[in-house]
């Protein structure tokens, strides 16, 4: 019976092993293309919430601390006509599930553009309603240096605070946390980079 | 369990079709089949991918079945279904990004596809790779008649087109003063449509066994 047991978990272990291997093959042909899929779904989204026409290029890498852990966030330009008038800020976080969100804020990281969902395993028809444009306007225009206060769905909502969605308060909550800790942890550092840049 | 009971190769495919089909008969993989068939292309999408991860899964565990005692085969089995799982996700990310952004936790999901582990466990652990593939193809063509069948129906009532995608506005079954059912796109939509098919495959089987019994 002991010598079973032991043969059995040399062939998990080695299972295992060949596995990974295959898994590791997989992901060097398709992680390059993936990375490109995303770029161009970030391209696609910002110009959603900056208007047609808008391109993107490399992002800047900003190295911040949130709550506790040291994570890289991309931060892409929005690019109109030759001029950046934005950013894209690739945001994860959590919600009922993993988020990513593109946060969009103007130039001066001042004025909030809105986000748009990257990726998101929200409980469908109920978290994934943070899709869904009567959700995600409520975040356009409103201030990027103060946090946003989720309050419950058919309040009257006073300025920085955004009403949840009925049913779904984890998932919208998720996206009001994801933006406020991102933007705090990023926007003084992506100033700082944009005026290196100047120099 | 003796060999000799157990199906053989061409059984195994033909039951898998519609005697066993997963979707009417077994009634797994609800989850899937409810999720992804409001349009036709995610329904063949997921059949295809399921397909993938099942044939693969039943030739390893196939091949491993000797090897294969006790309370670790579950562990074997879960581990072998990942692996072709992730390798689908990211296939599908890179090659099929629109369709793998529209499927979602779906096809992640495809890991607790009972279909899988049930051919795993009542078939590939138990009998030849040649019987297993063969009872992989049949339960896949099977999955997918199901899944197919469902996404016909809601497709064309919600729409009154079918084969829609982003880019392609489909073929127009319905006349253009169909009012769209969009109902149909929701989870009440689905299940309505696989009760309703449901019900129509169980009063044509029993039709089938009252006629065989009176004939014989």
């Amino acid at each position: 019976m002991k010598k079973g047991y032991l043969v059995q978990a040399w062939l998990v272990l080695v299972l295992a092993c060949v596995f990974g291997v295959a898994l590791a093959y997989v992901s060097s042909f398709t992680a390059p293309r993936i990375e490109k899929n995303i770029k161009s779904l970030i391209a696609t989204k910002l110009a959603e919430m900056f208007g047609e026409g808008t391109e993107t290029a490399n992002p800047i890498i900003i190295q911040a601390v949130i709550e506790g852990r040291s994570k890289k966030i991309p931060c892409y330009p929005a690019i109109r006509n030759g001029n950046r008038i934005g950013w894209g800020i690739l945001a994860e976080g959590k919600g009922y599930d993993t988020l990513t969100l593109l946060i969009g804020v103007d130039e001066q990281v001042k004025v909030l553009k809105g986000y748009r969902v990257i990726k998101s395993l929200e409980t469908p028809g109920i978290g994934s309603k943070i899709t869904k444009p009567f959700f995600y306007k409520q975040f356009e225009g409103q201030d990027a240096t103060k946090p946003l206060i989720p309050v419950p769905p058919g309040k009257r909502c006073a300025r920085q605070e955004i009403n949840t969605i009925s049913g779904a308060t984890i998932s919208s909550k998720g996206v009001t946390t994801t933006i406020n800790e991102n933007l705090a942890a990023v926007r003084d550092k992506l100033l700082e980079a944009i005026s290196k840049e100047g120099k | 369990m003796a060999q000799s009971s157990l199906p053989g190769a061409a059984k195994r495919f033909k039951f898998g079709i519609l005697d066993d089909n997963p979707t009417y008969r077994q009634l797994l993989g609800m989850c899937p089949t409810l999720a992804v068939t409001a349009t036709l292309a995610g329904a063949v999408t997921m059949a295809a991918a399921t397909a993938f991860v099942l044939i693969m899964a039943n030739i390893v565990v196939s091949l491993l079945r000797k090897q294969l005692k006790g309370h670790l085969r579950i562990l074997v089995f879960t581990m072998t279904i990942a692996t072709f799982v992730t390798i689908v996700d990211k296939v599908l990310q890179a090659y099929y990004f629109e369709m793998s952004q529209k499927l979602g936790p779906y096809v992640p999901l495809i890991i607790v596809n009972c279909i899988i582990i049930c051919r795993c466990e009542v078939c590939a652990s138990r009998q030849p790779v040649g019987v297993a593939l063969a009872d992989a193809i049949g339960q896949s063509l099977g999955f997918l008649l199901g899944l197919i069948s469902i996404a016909v129906v809601r497709e064309i009532l919600a729409t009154g087109h079918i084969f829609v995608t982003d880019t392609y506005p489909g073929i127009q079954v319905l006349p253009s003063w169909w009012p769209s059912w969009s109902i149909m796109q929701g989870p009440a939509g689905a299940f309505i449509t696989l009760g309703v098919l449901m019900g129509i495959v169980n009063l044509l089987s029993m039709r089938r066994k009252s006629s065989r019994v009176s004939v014989s």
